[in-house]
């Protein structure tokens, strides 16, 4: 369900970009998502849809870019990928560990059709 | 690109720093609804009122019945009705903490919205994260939310006086958040049988003492 406040938080964002570009309407927008986020895509555009109506993106397409868990060891430096959910160093076996990729949430891109009002 | 939750992350900044330049202690409370929460921060204000300024910002879905069940033990408490939204955000924590008055307060006590996964993703300008989890959830939560576990800085695993009641294996569950974060602190702990409860009185000495320097 944390989908719908991260998506509300993102629709602001895209709201006030289109208003400051002059987009008439959003067709797409680019999404760099952190794993560590645990974003459920299929909830994600579910969340987009249902949020977007009667705003500037309604209709625009959602595409999300995932990163990867990314974790440095504090004892032996060694940097790593994170994908089973073991957060030990392959290395040494060190728990101190440093997230260094994984919790973005971006919007990468977005794309639209301008408004010709503010072409004057 | 653009970073969604930067308006969040800002006013969290500006939380943070007011509460360094006021020393106040912030401990924001997450865990399941009906994990205990409520409970914790009862005996705790019991426990610490007469030594510490407290003040609870009490984040509820709908509803003030959290904050009514602290009411009578006489400190600020803000109520923070979030009309279904699943976590507190930092521009109402921002709202709460200027009804406190901070230069007599000691410790504020965030009880987030009974969720594990929302109030780990958004900061509200804390300086410690606190998971309670409790021993009726199963040993399947570190797992299951990584983000929490590795948020926090500390954890309750409450309701051990029922572990062998909902056959709750203690070392399953211990060996999983070892997993997910092997420098979390522990604290096996029962609001009711006062087990653990020492520890956490001491824990959040330890903080106060550290921020005061």
């Amino acid at each position: 369900m944390h989908e719908f406040s991260l998506i509300e938080n993102i629709l602001r964002t895209v709201e006030e970009t289109a208003q400051r570009e002059h987009l008439r309407t959003v067709t797409s927008v680019k999404l760099v998502v952190g794993r560590m986020r645990q974003i459920v895509p299929e909830t994600m555009r579910f969340a987009f849809e249902a949020a977007s109506k009667g705003t500037v993106a309604e209709g625009a397409a959602l595409h999300m870019e995932f990163v990867p868990i990314r974790m440095r060891c504090g004892a032996c430096g060694h940097e790593f990928e994170v994908d089973d959910r073991v957060f030990v160093c392959p290395q040494c076996g060190d728990t101190d560990l440093e997230l260094k990729k994984g919790m973005e949430l971006l919007i990468e891109s977005m794309e639209g059709e301008d408004s010709w009002r503010s072409r004057s | 690109m653009k970073n969604v939750l930067e308006s969040n992350q800002d006013k969290a900044d500006e939380i943070r720093s007011l509460l360094k330049r006021e020393k106040v202690l912030m401990v924001n409370l997450i865990g399941s609804p009906g994990c205990g929460k409520t409970t914790l921060l009862e005996r705790t204000i019991e426990k610490l009122k007469a030594r510490y300024g407290i003040a609870v910002i009490e984040g509820d879905v709908a509803t003030d019945r959290d904050a009514r069940r602290l009411q009578g033990h006489d400190i600020p408490i803000v109520l923070i009705n979030t009309d279904g939204a699943c976590h507190l955000e930092s521009i109402s924590i921002q709202g709460a903490l200027a009804e406190f008055d901070l230069a007599s307060t000691d410790i504020v006590f965030v009880e987030n919205v009974g969720n594990l996964v929302c109030p780990a993703e958004f900061d509200i300008g804390e300086q410690a994260k606190v998971a309670v989890s409790s021993t009726t959830e199963g040993e399947d939560k570190p797992e299951k939310y990584p983000l929490l576990f590795r948020e926090a800085k500390m954890l309750l695993l409450n309701k051990v006086d029922l572990a062998e009641h909902v056959d709750f294996d203690t070392e399953v569950y211990l060996e999983s958040v070892k997993k997910i974060n092997g420098t979390l602190p522990i604290i096996e702990s029962s609001s009711k049988s006062g087990a653990g409860m020492d520890q956490w009185y001491a824990w959040l000495e330890s903080m106060v003492t550290e921020l005061r320097g």
